[in-house]
């Protein structure tokens, strides 16, 4: 094989890249808004993924392994290309652009948050994981993960609200 | 303010214990400020939950090998070390046979260069990524067996082959599938018999400048770009240029076809004229045909005309995502 002789590590990458790859282009979807830098970026995860695959310790969680890797590709991204939709909340009184529907306009509120509570958001209640998974996968405490929910949704709250007049 | 206690443990009702979810609940008899916060977030957890997810596109996992390899990483598709080993060794050898390779391009059925040639193109169909270029190669191969039967037909050649196409005209026993034309006798015809267009998988025998088919059977659904359809049948035919059809190795069966069984006797079919394409028959431009040889029973030899796993399979979604009431039970999740 071209480059690497541990058929070991590309099994175990296989085995990552088939079960995990769906959902990381809808993570970084989530993250960026963006199908078409989802995808891009979601093959950064995989390369990176497959480069450090060596360096993993026995044992470890692949999931929340990746979701890291992702996460910290998806703020390189939205940092470099300053694609951040966030707007600052008290800068939102005027009325936006209505959306087309309920899932852009869901959507729209989610680019405008801040990504270190877009992130947590995403995968409370998107993704469906629990503050402790959430925790391991940033690489941060639980207190630091329902903090930041907590604010999340305090965020989106204001957004969607003043979006759609519609307390969620 | 006491609904301060709260606040943070109400963005994660759903995974509260059940202390604190009790004490929590008590709090919100009598605070409308804290219930309307948790409607609120079980309504943010149903509109975010219910985002449609997107799917990568077909050609992304091709590009992202690509990339791999491109980077010198890793091969161009993943198969099981064995299945590499064995593919590097059958490619060494095929290499040693370079030239030997090229002739073979041309090679029909019957010809001694013919089974290299098929072997080739089976090697290089299980050596493609799953997906599009899998399924387009297939695709190749289909065309190419009509093309060898058509080839074979007009050098009046003496071989049998498989190939599948879309029945593009019957006048009693003479159809035309894909191209190629064939005398089907009523003892092989499928029952009920196939409508004009749709695809049909035969096994012919070729002599004489006409071909008699063995088997008819309904093909499964055309193969596609995006995967999921037939291959073509990569056995290697009888190259016998004598074998008599009761030698014949049965037609497959394949996915989507109808099972092996006794053939019924011959339908009469009698389509309107007018409502077939017109073609002349090859028997009336040239000669009476060849008594029509005796058909074996189509049976499945195992191995045989097998559809390759799904290509690129199911790609993984993303979370399974059950209703959830305000607040209450986690998701699914990958």
């Amino acid at each position: 094989m071209a480059g690497s002789t541990d058929p070991e590590r590309d099994a175990l990458f296989e085995r990552l890249f088939r079960e995990f790859q769906g959902v990381m282009v809808n993570y970084l979807y989530r993250l960026t808004g963006d199908a078409a830098q989802a995808e891009e970026l979601a093959q950064d995860v995989f390369v990176r993924a497959y480069q450090a695959l060596p360096r993993l310790k026995e044992g470890s969680n692949y999931r929340a392994w990746l979701y890291r890797i992702a996460t910290h590709t998806a703020y390189d991204a939205l940092r470099r290309k300053r694609l951040v939709h966030f707007l600052p909340l008290e800068a939102h009184d005027a009325a936006p652009a209505a959306p087309s529907d309920v899932r852009d306009a869901v959507q729209e509120a989610l680019l405008r948050l801040p990504p270190e509570y877009r992130v947590p958001l995403v995968l409370y209640s998107v993704q469906g994981y629990s503050t402790a998974e959430i925790a391991e996968m940033l690489g941060i405490s639980i207190g630091a993960v329902k903090t930041r929910l907590y604010r999340a949704r305090e965020a989106f709250r204001r957004i969607y609200q003043g979006d759609e007049g519609d307390g969620v | 303010m006491v609904c301060k206690r709260f606040q943070r443990e109400l963005a994660h009702y759903r995974e509260l214990a059940p202390a604190q979810r009790q004490a929590l609940d008590e709090h919100l008899r009598t605070c409308a400020h804290c219930r309307r916060a948790l409607a609120a977030y079980a309504r943010q957890d149903a509109l975010l939950g219910g985002l449609a997810p997107v799917q990568p596109s077909p050609e992304w996992a091709r590009r992202v090998r690509e990339r791999l390899s491109a980077q010198g990483e890793r091969p161009k598709a993943a198969h099981p070390a064995w299945a590499r080993a064995w593919a590097l060794a059958l490619l060494a050898a095929l290499l040693l046979f370079g030239s030997t390779l090229a002739v073979s391009a041309n090679a029909l059925p019957g010809q001694p260069l013919y089974a290299l040639k098929r072997t080739q193109e089976e090697l290089r169909l299980r050596l493609l990524a799953e997906g599009t270029p899998r399924a387009e190669y297939a695709q190749t191969l289909a065309e190419r067996r009509r093309e060898e039967a058509k080839r074979l037909i007009q050098k009046g050649g003496t071989a049998e082959l498989a190939f599948e196409g879309p029945v593009e005209a019957m006048q009693g026993a003479w159809w035309r599938v894909g191209g190629v034309e064939v005398q089907v006798m009523g003892t092989v015809r499928p029952d009920p018999l196939p409508a004009l267009g749709e695809r049909v998988s035969l096994r012919v025998r070729i002599q004489g400048g006409h071909a008699v088919a063995l088997a008819v059977f309904r093909a499964a659904p055309s193969p596609t770009p995006n995967g999921g359809g037939p291959q073509p049948t990569l056995t290697q035919e009888a190259p016998s240029a004598t074998a008599r059809p009761s030698e014949a190795t049965p037609t497959p069966r394949r996915e989507g076809q109808m099972p092996s069984r006794a053939l019924p006797p011959a339908p009469s079919i009698t389509p309107a004229p007018s409502a077939l394409p017109t073609f002349v028959p090859p028997g009336q431009q040239k000669k009476a045909l060849q008594p029509t040889p005796p058909v074996p029973t189509p049976t499945a030899p195992a191995g045989e005309g097998q559809t390759p796993s799904s290509p690129g399979g199911k790609g993984p979604t993303e979370s399974k995502r059950p209703t959830e009431a305000p607040g209450g039970a986690p998701r699914g999740r990958p």
